[in-house]
């Protein structure tokens, strides 16, 4: 299998590259992973730029961790939102960037009477319904929140 | 002799209530009622649906519209009432025409029947001049809704105050909307109020304020919302956070508590989220879901497993986080020919399986929540996991029907990242049979620089 993976991501596929470097990643051999890792962010494959900067986040490598946290953030990540937040706590560029992407989302957590708008955003309109989507408006709030509050401070 | 003969021969001579009698005889044992048991009479819900697929019989609703018919024809406004519902539900006539037309030979019925005097026909006629099938004339249905109101009709009367609170076929005119209020029953009065209060213009909130003051749960949240959101009234998290506690522990009265359960939810979220000045408190939120599951509340259920599973408001505490899922996952909620609402419960359950290395368990959560297509980073997941055999044994036909599902739709949160890996799938071969006609339609769905030179 290892194999086949290796010839996939070689010959291009990022999932197959994610997989890679996930192996690599187990086996202790972080630059391999961030190569693959790294091919993976270049085709746009969302999931791997949040793995990339954790890998750099680990290392103590900020600004290049900042930099995939902000390319996980901008395909929707809310883990990478918090991250993010929570390493430019101070940044106000950075926090507002954060925000402008939140903002673009669906967060109307507190209208249950806009029915077809949670239909189309959360997947149902039903009170007592809890879906994924929801989940996540949810986690934006808290993280918009907390950004208006560092905000407030400054 | 039969009933029925009696009935015909009387029919035949044109007694009008001979008529209408047969036309109910023969509408009676078409078998359209067979699902509805007689006065004192109680059937068990398998009877119930075994006779739902029961069809009725079509000569019989055919005989009963053409004595209807005549009935109308002779000028009976019950009968007439009869022909256009017919007509309109294409019960034992028109078959074969089109609803927009049979629409319009409804109300020409309606309104026959409502110029002869019979109320419920007015309260239509008035309904399918608010531009149902025919041209919209606010003026003439606001008229007919009087008319029929007049005469005792209470939904009309209902109808009655919504148009002179929203100047509707007629002007604005709150005084008397409020005499038509004090017309209706209890239950009508908070239903009109509750439609008037719909939306966040001044009128609105003016209706919401009466229904506030009564102590309205559903008024109560709804104003909560309206100081959440900061439409028509300047956005007030505290005011929300009161007004959302107060209307979940009232009384519930003819609502059903999942409303006072969801006001309860959503002070928990003010508090989960830190809304406004209100400060981030997990505790606090655990409390009020807490309160909320009192009620059998699905998703406070799943709000507190939640807490309790990730240690926010509460040590880390994995049976009761469980246990929390476990209700939620059992409670189908009020709904019950509808699927499960609880498929993120079952979610975590995997999760707390995979957790303890349970692995077999902890993929059959996963696939039962899958079934579940809103859960599209799930399914997401289980395609790479039976591909690559993460955990599992490796599964291609498993996995390419969960990379399908992931890239069913562009909306689809993986849209990309499914329909890329199926591409690929097909280009290489290896797993299944290369295909490149195959993957040139995955390919298509992406954007051209996704796909390599072949050589």
């Amino acid at each position: 299998m290892r194999d086949s993976i290796t010839h996939w991501a070689e010959a291009g596929d990022p999932n197959a590259a994610i997989q890679l470097a996930e192996i690599y990643l187990s086996e202790g051999k972080i630059e391999e992973a961030k190569k693959f890792f790294g091919q993976a962010t270049e085709k746009n494959y969302r999931p791997a730029a949040k793995k990339l900067a954790e890998i750099f986040h680990k290392e103590g490598n900020l600004p290049e961790a900042i930099n995939f946290y902000k390319k996980a953030v901008e395909g929707g990540d809310v883990e990478a939102m918090e991250k993010l937040v929570d390493l430019c706590s101070d940044d106000e560029k950075i926090l507002n960037f954060v925000l402008e992407i939140i903002d673009e989302k669906y967060n109307k957590i507190y209208v249950s009477s806009d029915f077809f708008a949670q239909m189309m955003n959360f997947g149902s309109s039903r009170l007592s319904e809890f879906l994924p989507e929801q989940e996540k408006a949810i986690e934006r709030c808290r993280i918009k929140n907390k950004i208006l509050k560092l905000k407030a401070k400054m | 002799m039969t009933q029925e003969k009696i009935l015909l021969q009387k029919a035949a001579a044109g007694d009008l209530k001979a008529i209408k009698a047969l036309a109910e005889y023969y509408d009676k044992n078409s078998g359209r009622w067979r699902n509805e048991p007689n006065v004192g009479e109680k059937i068990s819900a398998e009877e119930f649906f075994a006779n739902m697929d029961k069809k009725s019989d079509e000569d019989f609703l055919a005989e009963a519209f053409k004595w209807y018919l005549k009935g109308a024809e002779l000028g009976e406004p019950e009968c007439m009432y009869e022909v256009g519902r017919r007509i309109y539900d294409a019960i034992g006539c028109c078959k074969e025409e089109e609803w927009s037309e049979r629409g319009k030979k409804s109300f020409e019925w309606y309104l026959k029947s409502a110029q002869a005097g019979y109320v419920p026909a007015m309260r239509i006629t008035a309904y399918m001049y608010g531009g149902l099938c025919v041209e919209k004339n606010e003026v003439e249905s606001f008229r007919w809704y009087l008319k029929a109101a007049k005469l005792g009709d209470k939904k009309s009367a209902c109808e009655v105050v919504k148009c002179y609170a929203q100047g509707i076929g007629v002007e604005k005119n709150f005084d008397e909307a409020d005499n038509w209020l004090d017309e209706l029953d209890e239950e009508d009065y908070r239903e009109t109020l509750l439609e008037l209060s719909r939306g966040y213009d001044e009128d609105s909130l003016m209706w919401l304020e009466w229904l506030v003051e009564l102590g309205d749960p559903v008024a109560l949240k709804r104003k909560a919302e309206a100081y959440c959101v900061g439409e028509g009234i300047e956005q007030n998290f505290e005011e929300a956070l009161k007004l959302f506690i107060e209307a979940g522990t009232s009384e519930p009265g003819d609502y059903i508590p999942d409303v006072l359960a969801e006001a309860l939810c959503q002070a928990g979220n003010l508090h989960y989220t830190g809304e406004g000045t209100i400060p981030q408190n997990y505790e606090q939120a655990l409390k009020y879901y807490l309160m909320a599951t009192r009620m059998h509340y699905v998703k406070a259920y799943i709000l507190c497993g939640k807490m309790y599973y990730r240690g926010l408001g509460a040590r880390k505490d994995y049976p009761k986080a469980r246990r929390k899922f476990e209700l939620a996952a059992k409670n189908r909620g009020r709904y019950i020919f509808s699927r499960p609402n609880n498929t993120v419960a079952v979610e975590y359950f995997g999760r707390m399986s995979e957790l303890k290395k349970d692995f077999s368990k902890a993929y059959r959560y996963y696939e039962l929540a899958a079934e579940d297509t809103r859960n599209q980073a799930l399914i997401y997941r289980l395609a790479n996991d039976y591909f690559y055999g993460n955990n599992v044994e490796p599964n291609v036909h498993k996995a390419l029907g969960y990379y399908e599902e992931a890239g069913r739709y562009p909306n689809h949160e993986y849209f990309f990242e499914a329909n890329l890996k199926l591409a690929w799938i097909y280009e290489l071969g290896e797993f299944v049979d290369k295909d490149l006609a195959k993957a040139d339609e995955y390919w298509a769905k992406l954007p051209p620089e996704c796909k390599p030179a072949r050589a």
